[in-house]
């Protein structure tokens, strides 16, 4: 389990960790998401023992990770811009990390090549960006590592590619237990693949919950009242929108409190809409001063 | 649990010999250009016989060819390590200037001791391993063919690969510390030339303004810091001594290099700066990689120091190019100390701008520009009004051990002594009128120097432009008194023939300046005919010569006395290489010119 709490990171007066605090259970797929410059790649760097934070702690499995060979040796980590040596070949990089990594897999790095289609005696610098991402993908995968952190991991693969790699990592889960933190942008992916979510804004997690409870603790209600009907008190609604006598309304709260407690009101219709990912993230948010605004231009 | 520390990564270790192999293949392939292959080629073509007939009588020749390659290349070698240390930090380092190499290294599960550790030595090992093979090759290629000893020729070379893996300890430790220092790779050479220079030049540029300012100040570029600059200090204390003995007919060197005291002391050194580079590196914050200062405390320094030595050079700059034609003290203080405002100016919002990466640092607060910049004023207004009255300051007669006038003559009697006080006292009483003197006129100004050497070592240098009056008389009366010219010529006394190892004449009565050879013996009996005219008082200084004066031939004798010669131990001359001697015939020298007529006329 990795474990964050009150985490404090300032760069020359800019806090960019505010007290962060979360948890990522073992073998979860957690998604940590968030607005640019929330502080994603920044705990992501701490979570991999670049950093070191000003305070608070760190932990997996109750042991620090910053300067723990012992624990760093169990984390895979795909950054968001990869770095390889400039003339090494792929293979150059695997034997690189094979030498570092007690965990390397050769076997699985010979099996994974049918996968990844690509020659290892490339150099990485003669690869496009999304075939550098492949080779930093099998890499990364050939170290079996418990945890694998990954930031941006898809951004730049083709449709094929990203669902075969999501394909391997969540059959390594599925098998190994292994634990995925992954920060994207692209939240309907990772409403496929996350059983864990959580919302960063302002160097803080807003919300973490499964992605389950997520879903379940915010609704989207259509509804029509009668002429000098009004809502009911007590609601917690972070969106209003309306269309004639159609209103739409995004709250907090379960589903079956809500309908009872709108039932007051006597609409003259009701109905519930699901909420994706990307629609929780924007009305989450919206809420905490980030919204999409209306601009006449 | 925290893992147990661990001081070494074989994989980080041998990936970075394998990526900069160019880097030691270079330095490896020029030292092999330069030492070996050299030796070899000489070593192929001398004349095995020549040199036989060398081992068999005694002979001051010593610069066999080995021994001649490792002289000309000694200070090359402080020359290539003070580079390829540099080189070698950057590429072993380089990963910490860049934040995504930066990101990789500090993720993986090596201990920051184990990083640096590695690093260090994938810099050390191959340069001091090419150091070490290229002294080997050069002990295979010399057995041949240089008439020296199998243990000589082992040991001068093992004597040139100590002392470049010492000069190469301390070098690298200095870069390594810099490559600390920093987030920036084009910082890094710079930070690394201040860390070699900064104190010696700074301490130049001071001497230099008090040169311009206080009267009779000699900056004359001795440098008290040289210590601080190891790169210096090495070309100074560094040298070679190829003293060559014969032990059954065979030569052997006894000594090859003086200044090991200095080298084992600076090793240590730079062992010691490498162990504070990796106590900065176990603390270093990894989001600095960009960061011309990667360390925090050391950001005011930097940000200070930068403005300090601008304001200087830039003062010194200012004024040497606006203050042409300018007698005015006032006027020269203004010069100097807008110079000064302005270089405070610059150096502050340049290190500002280094320090945030941003140019737009201009509304910050001015606190810090403006006291550099009083500071500044201040050292101005001290040189120029002289405020610690160096210019009136002389030594006391009792703490004078002895005093050099222009460099030639050196008086230590008590008498000569107090004689040469009273001059300069004068000359400073007088400087307002000496301070009339137009210096372009050549006819009618004359210069004067005086060094002091105090009996606890330190010197005192003045310097000044006289008039011909009756101080300059005083002065050129003991630069040619008979005690000050025999003082000067003093090596043609202890001098034999054995001891000269060539001689030339040349003849300035030719108008091609004809020079020609001439035996030691004669060159010898030449230097006797001398000694004649310098007791009869007819030898002057070169100091004040009539202009008219011209030499008709000038003897140049090459020098050589090693230890174990007879003169050596005669206690003669010291023991030094190659020294040459000269001394200029005018046709008053009546004993030289006789001796030149009757022996070498024709």
């Amino acid at each position: 389990m990795i474990e964050v709490k009150n985490v404090v990171k300032e760069f020359d007066g800019f806090r960019a960790l505010d007290g962060l605090t979360m948890t990522v259970p073992t073998g979860s797929v957690y998604g940590l998401v968030g607005p640019n410059g929330a502080g994603k790649s920044t705990i992501i760097r701490h979570l991999t023992g670049i950093y070191k934070q000003d305070a608070g702690e760190i932990s997996v499995d109750g042991a620090p990770v910053f300067e723990n060979c012992e624990v760093k040796n169990r984390i895979g980590y795909i950054p968001d811009d990869i770095f390889y040596y400039p003339n090494a070949t792929i293979n150059e990089m695997k034997e690189y990390y094979k030498s570092i990594y007690k965990t390397f897999d050769e076997e699985r790095f010979k099996k994974l090549a049918e996968v990844f289609n690509l020659n290892p005696k490339h150099q990485m610098r003669r690869l496009s960006k999304g075939m550098q991402k492949q080779a930093a993908f099998w890499i990364a995968v050939s170290l079996h590592p418990e945890i694998l952190i990954l930031d941006e991991p898809v951004d730049g693969l083709d449709p094929v590619m990203r669902r075969q790699i999501w394909s391997i990592i969540m059959a390594d889960v599925a098998e190994n237990g292994t634990t995925v933190l992954v920060s994207s942008h692209n939240l309907r992916e990772l409403e496929d693949v996350c059983d864990h979510v959580g919302i960063m804004n302002k160097g803080r997690i807003m919300i973490e919950r499964s992605l389950n409870e997520l879903q379940e603790n915010i609704v989207k209600i259509q509804l029509a009242l009668p002429d000098g009907a009004e809502l009911p008190e007590g609601l917690d609604i972070l969106h209003k929108s309306s269309t004639g006598r159609l209103q739409s309304l995004i709250m907090h709260g379960q589903l079956e409190e809500i309908t009872e407690k709108l039932a007051g009101s006597m609409p003259l219709f009701i109905d519930a809409v699901p909420l994706t990912l990307e629609e929780i993230f924007i009305y989450e948010l919206g809420g905490a001063d980030y919204e999409v605004k209306d601009i006449v231009l | 649990m925290k893992s147990k520390t661990s001081f070494f990564n074989a994989g980080l270790f041998k990936n970075l010999l394998k990526r900069f192999w160019p880097l030691w293949f270079a330095y490896f392939a020029i030292w092999f250009i330069g030492l070996p292959l050299v030796t070899l080629v000489q070593s192929s073509t001398e004349d095995a016989s020549a040199v036989e007939s060398l081992v068999g009588s005694y002979s001051a020749e010593i610069n066999t060819d080995i021994l001649y390659n490792l002289d000309s290349l000694l200070h090359f070698a402080i020359i290539s390590v003070f580079i390829m240390a540099i080189c070698t930090a950057a590429a072993v380092f380089g990963f910490l200037f860049n934040t995504r190499s930066t990101g990789m290294v500090a993720s993986m599960p090596i201990s920051r001791n184990a990083v640096f550790t590695s690093a260090y030595l994938a810099g050390l090992v191959p340069v001091v391993s090419a150091t070490f093979l290229i002294a080997v090759f050069n002990i295979l290629f010399s057995l041949g063919g240089t008439g020296l000893s199998v243990s000589s020729i082992i040991r001068i070379n093992m004597t040139f690969f100590g002392a470049c893996s010492m000069e190469f300890v301390v070098f690298y430790g200095i870069a390594v510390l810099t490559a600390m220092m920093t987030g920036n790779n084009y910082a890094m050479p710079v930070l690394y030339a201040i860390f070699n220079f900064l104190f010696v030049g700074m301490e130049q540029i001071v001497g230099f303004i008090y040169g311009q300012f206080v009267y009779g100040y000699n900056a004359d570029f001795t440098s008290h810091l040289d210590f601080t600059s190891p790169f210096i200090y090495f070309f100074e204390k560094i040298n070679n001594i190829s003293s060559v003995g014969f032990i059954a007919k065979t030569r052997t060197v006894s000594q090859v290099i003086e200044g090991w005291g200095t080298l084992i002391i600076y090793c240590a050194l730079g062992i010691v700066l490498a162990v504070i580079a990796l106590l900065m590196f176990r603390r270093r914050r990894m989001e600095s990689a960009g960061d011309v200062i990667a360390v925090k405390a050391l950001r005011p320094v930097f940000k200070y120091g930068v403005t300090v030595c601008v304001a200087l050079c830039f003062g010194l700059l200012f004024y040497s190019i606006v203050s042409w034609d300018t007698n005015s003290r006032t006027t020269e203080l203004i010069l100097l100390a807008l110079g000064y405002i302005i270089g405070a100016f610059i150096g502050y919002f340049a290190s500002q701008m280094m320090l945030k990466k941003s140019l737009h640092v201009f509304r910050g607060s001015l606190t810090g520009c403006i006291v550099i910049s009083v500071l500044c004023i201040a050292f101005a207004v001290c040189c120029v009004f002289d405020v610690l009255g160096l210019g009136n300051t002389l030594p006391d007669a009792d703490d004078v051990y002895s005093v050099t006038l222009w460099s030639e003559c050196t008086f230590s009697s008590e008498e000569d002594v107090e004689k040469i006080l009273e001059i300069n006292r004068s000359i400073i009483d007088n400087r307002d009128k000496y301070s009339e003197l137009d210096p372009t006129d050549y006819e009618s100004v004359f210069c004067v120097e005086f060094s002091y050497m105090l009996k606890d070592g330190s010197v005192i240098r003045r310097y000044y432009e006289i008039s011909n009056d009756e101080n300059y008389a005083a002065y050129s009366e003991l630069m040619n008194s008979n005690s000050a010219i025999k003082a000067y010529y003093s090596w043609v006394y202890k001098l034999s023939a054995a001891d000269i190892t060539y001689a030339n004449l040349t003849d300035y009565n030719n108008s091609d300046y004809f020079s020609s050879e001439i035996t030691s013996r004669q060159a010898y009996e030449l230097c006797k005919a001398f000694e004649k005219d310098i007791e009869s008082g007819v030898v002057v200084s070169d100091f004040n010569l009539p202009t008219d004066a011209n030499p008709v031939y000038e003897l140049g004798l090459d020098i050589d006395v090693v230890e174990g010669s007879a003169l050596a131990e005669s206690g003669g001359l010291e023991v030094e290489q190659c020294s040459y001697y000269y001394f200029s015939i005018y046709p008053e020298y009546t004993n030289c010119i006789a001796w030149i007529n009757e022996n070498l006329a024709k």
